[in-house]
């Protein structure tokens, strides 16, 4: 029987160790270890160059930009990904299971499609960019195109966190409620919402998350105009491609750190969530 | 405040919940609305307060017609099954709440919700525990909570949809008398929803058994219990036996012993009896009476119950205040019932 | 005898507050999911049949579709694999630091696809630690198929696992012990019992699984060094159309997979509708 980490209960059912020798051989070889180079990389180099690097004022543009519209995204999507769930949930109407399908469509669509997809939509000559541009709105090519592509990246993970919770929000609660004169708005507001709250927390944080690390759907809206309209992943790719392979390094290291410090505060909240949940 | 339902009638989908019900309860009455699942009692109380409204019929509280307002505006407190709370307030918050939803007109000031919650705790017995979440409490502390936050916004009308369900017998019977003692001292009209008939003959002033969505009595406990008016009542009630009998001349002929009829009185014909488990007598093997052989003996301190089986395989229990000496299964005996009620067969 | 108040039931918005949520709703989807999606179809129709059909049965366009086929057919069979195993070895056994084991298999969700294609650039790049090595054995991973490989098969890493784990929890021992119990052999029992019970999870996390391989970009992008015809995946063979201003052609190569995404909707609705007692958890 193995011991001391993975020591575990007398168990009759056999595999264990070949299981569990597959999967962490596997998790070393195409996870940890390739990961690791990140950090490792890093790490060889001297301090200065790490912030010059990963700090310049590039980068910094290019995490704010990419930050910035993950969180607006994710902003909007708290508010319309609630509406979809809601929808979904508690109103019948011809057609909603197709509508609940394509929700899914942005998990299933390679994102170079949806990026040139949208920017077919917003350029200035596009499905909605023509109506726009006369009125001096520009979507395609700036900020606000990145915005629009991580709306659509970021969208199912509001909705389908959010949906099993309402769905299991009894009906009686909001009974209750009536019965002890509260008005719909009011039943919504007071009761309701703060149920689903951590449910749409923790979506947003998951649509945020993906939203920051996204670079197929961005990068063909996005104007990738340095300083201006240039992602952080596409920053990395730029210096890749100009044998920076140390300063690509350096940012992907950056951002793996906030990745998984997101991953972390994830976890806390869906811990929270079940727990509250289990009540 | 008193209630009344006429004609009400409710269907859901092709199934009949309710077909024709009438009932009224007078003011501070406790009203127990007793019977089996399926039996429409969930959906008339969901109906009085509101919470679905009836095909047909009419529905007042305290002579006024409610027939046509939502549950919001009929004052009416309810205690769902499951509680209901909101899990992510605290007790005091969620006894409170009644109050602070109310326009701006009617709201009480902030001092007085609190005042009106400790009061409140105080009157369920838990002072000290305003701050906890309804995570944080057993299912008895939440029953009370749900019971003081429907009594906050004063209703006319206390509605309660098997309060006592999800506890466990002993929580079951403590709680079941101190609801009685709330509603004593709030002299609050209340009805409750039950399958448990224990519960509504201990605790309700008058039993309304209903059963297919329809209302086979309404009476008191006692009257319920000695005189159920049709068979359903008279089965679902007492744990009683059933046996063939034959109505001869105004009186029940059971296996050859006469008496007079308990139930409602009913032509001559083919019957279904009942009888009690201890209203038997044992008789020796060739008198008058139900032959049986007895099958298990269990003696349980100052009584026995004896499970016997007759001649055709039907099974009959009886309990008896003092066993004879020497039975044994295999026993052969006769049963003489001393009370019989009596309803057409069929 | 009485109607019904407007707003029949306490728990219902009145009808017009309805209506105007559904039609929000339905318009903020139709404008980012369902206009997109026509879109591609759209623009590659736009030069007529004739153009779509040549755009995606030229040879640089059927080398790339080869190749994401050849990428994928090597790395879903080898997620299942990992998928089975990790899923077996989490569910049917107690140990300590599980959670942080099912976490480092949800890592690369994590991770952005560039900087996924990026960590294999710093192990088999020219520079990277086994770069000199290879070169000597002459093999090539970036810039070469292998590398393609490793990229997806790490992008897609947790899927078939997140699907099984939870699935396999939920199930339980029990039938396996009985299995057991009754003198079956391990490897019997997980054919026999196992797999079964969780086959529309598998099915189901394969679907997913699949569809990302094929339609990966940013990580591929970053090992392949977008040599047409070599390594090209049918993703980055859009990306080439789109730059040389060739959209229409890009539109119509992109709308196999815009086909394949609605292949893999309705087959996972399916899926849903059919056996949802048989999938845990569907949030990815």
């Amino acid at each position: 029987m193995p011991k001391g980490v993975l020591q575990r209960r007398r168990s009759i059912i056999p595999g264990f160790g070949l299981t569990m020798g597959i999967t962490i051989f596997a998790l070393s070889v195409i996870v940890l270890i390739p990961l690791s180079a990140v950090f490792v990389t890093t790490a060889g180099m001297s301090f200065d160059e790490f912030v010059a690097a990963a700090l310049s004022k590039r980068a910094l543009s290019a995490y704010r930009l990419s930050f910035g519209a993950a969180a607006v995204a994710a902003a909007v999507n708290a508010v319309f990904g609630l509406l979809t769930a809601w929808v979904l949930v508690r109103y019948e109407f011809t057609g909603k299971r197709v509508v609940s399908a394509l929700v899914d469509l942005p998990f299933a669509l390679p994102t170079a499609v949806a990026g040139i997809a949208l920017t077919a939509l917003y350029a200035p000559n596009g499905w909605i960019g023509r109506w726009l541009a006369p009125l001096g709105v520009d979507i395609a090519f700036t900020p606000r195109g990145v915005v629009v592509a991580l709306i659509f990246v970021g969208l199912p993970f509001v909705v389908r966190t959010v949906e099993p919770v309402l769905a299991d929000l009894g009906a009686d609660v909001e009974e209750a409620a009536a019965t002890l004169g509260a008005s719909r708005r009011q039943t919504f507001v007071r009761v309701i919402l703060p149920a689903i709250a951590p449910a749409l927390v923790t979506g947003c944080a998951l649509a945020f998350a993906r939203a920051v690390g996204e670079y197929g759907s961005v990068i063909f809206i996005a104007g990738n105009m340095p300083f201006r309209s240039e992602i952080a992943p596409l920053l990395i790719v730029v210096q890749l491609e100009q044998f920076n392979t140390a300063g690509a390094t350096a940012i992907a290291a950056t951002m793996l750190v906030i990745s998984f410090a997101l991953l972390f505060a994830i976890n806390l909240l869906q811990v929270w969530q079940r727990r509250l949940r289990s009540a | 405040m008193s209630v009344t339902a006429s004609a009400v009638v409710k269907t859901f989908g092709g199934f009949t919940a309710l077909d024709g019900v009438s009932l009224a309860a007078r003011e501070g009455e406790f009203l127990a609305l007793l019977g089996p699942s399926g039996s429409g009692k969930t959906t008339l109380l969901r109906i009085l307060a509101g919470l679905e409204f009836p095909d047909s019929g009419s529905i007042s509280i305290g002579g006024i017609d409610m027939s046509d307002r939502p549950a919001r505006d009929r004052q009416v407190g309810f205690v769902f099954q499951q509680y209901a709370l909101f899990r992510h307030m605290t007790v005091a918050d969620n006894i409170g709440f009644g109050l602070t939803v109310r326009p701006r007109a009617t709201r009480p000031p902030r001092a007085e919700i609190d005042r009106r919650v400790a009061e409140l705790l105080e009157l369920v017995q838990l002072p000290a525990l305003g701050g906890r979440y309804p995570a944080q409490l057993s299912g008895g502390q939440r029953q009370r909570v749900a019971l003081a936050r429907a009594l906050a916004v004063e209703p006319r009308l206390l509605l309660l949809d098997e309060p006592f369900g999800a506890l466990d017998a002993k929580v079951r019977k403590d709680l079941r008398r101190w609801l009685r003692g709330v509603h004593d001292r709030t002299g609050l009209t209340s009805i409750f929803v039950t399958h448990d008939q224990e519960e509504a003959l201990d605790l309700a002033d008058r039993v309304v058994v209903m059963v297919h969505g329809w209302i086979e009595q309404i009476d008191t406990p006692e009257l319920v219990w000695e005189r159920p008016a049709t068979a359903f009542v008279c089965d679902f009630l007492g744990g009683a036996n059933r046996v063939k009998a034959q109505a001869v001349a105004g009186q029940i002929d059971v296996a050859g012993v006469r008496l007079p009829n308990r139930a409602p009185a009913m032509v001559d014909g083919p019957a279904s009896a009942f009888i009690r488990p201890h209203e038997f007598a044992l008789a020796a093997p060739g008198s008058a009476g139900i032959a049986v052989v007895l099958r298990r003996i269990l003696r349980t301190g100052a009584q026995a119950a004896l499970e016997t089986e007759t001649g055709d395989g039907g099974l009959i229990e009886v309990t008896i205040a003092t066993p004879p000496d020497g039975l044994a299964p295999g026993t052969a005996l006769v049963l003489v019932p001393q009370t019989v009620r009596a309803y057409p067969a069929g | 005898m009485t109607r019904p108040p407007a707003s029949a039931s306490p728990t219902a918005e009145p009808r017009w507050l309805r209506w105007l949520l559904v039609g929000s709703a339905l318009l903020f989807l139709g404008l980012n999911l369902a206009l997109p999606l026509a879109a591609v179809f759209v623009e590659g129709l736009r030069k007529g049949l004739a153009a779509y059909v040549t755009a995606i049965s030229e040879p640089d366009a059927i080398s790339a579709l080869r190749l994401t086929l050849t990428v994928a057919a090597i790395a879903v069979p080898l997620n299942i694999v990992i998928g089975l195993a990790a899923s077996w070895a989490i569910a049917k056994f107690d140990f300590r630091f599980k959670s942080v084991l099912v976490t480092l298999i949800d890592l690369p969700f994590s991770v952005s696809p560039v900087v996924s294609g990026l960590i294999y650039v710093l192990l088999f790049g020219l520079q990277g630690w086994f770069g000199a090595a290879l070169r000597d054995h002459d093999i090539q991973v970036i810039f070469a198929v292998p590398g393609l490989v490793l990229a997806t098969i790490f992008i897609t890493f947790p899927f078939v696992a997140r699907e099984l784990i939870p699935l396999m929890e939920e199930q339980g021992r029990e039938e396996e012990e009985a299995a057991l119990s009754l003198g079956a052999s391990g490897l019997s029992t997980f054919w026999h019992v196992t797999l079964p019970n969780v086959r529309w999870g598998l099915l189901y996390g394969v679907l997913l699984c699949n569809a990302r391989a094929m339609g990966e970009f940013g990580a591929v992008s970053v090992v392949s060094g977008h040599i047409r015809g070599r390594t090209n995946t049918l993703p980055l063979h859009i990306e080439i159309l789109y730059n040389e201003y060739n959209f229409a052609a890009a539109f119509a190569v992109a709308s196999l997979l815009a086909g394949l995404a609605l292949v893999t909707l309705v087959l996972k609705s399916l899926l849903e509708w059919r056996f949802a007692g048989q999938l845990a958890g569907k949030v990815h």
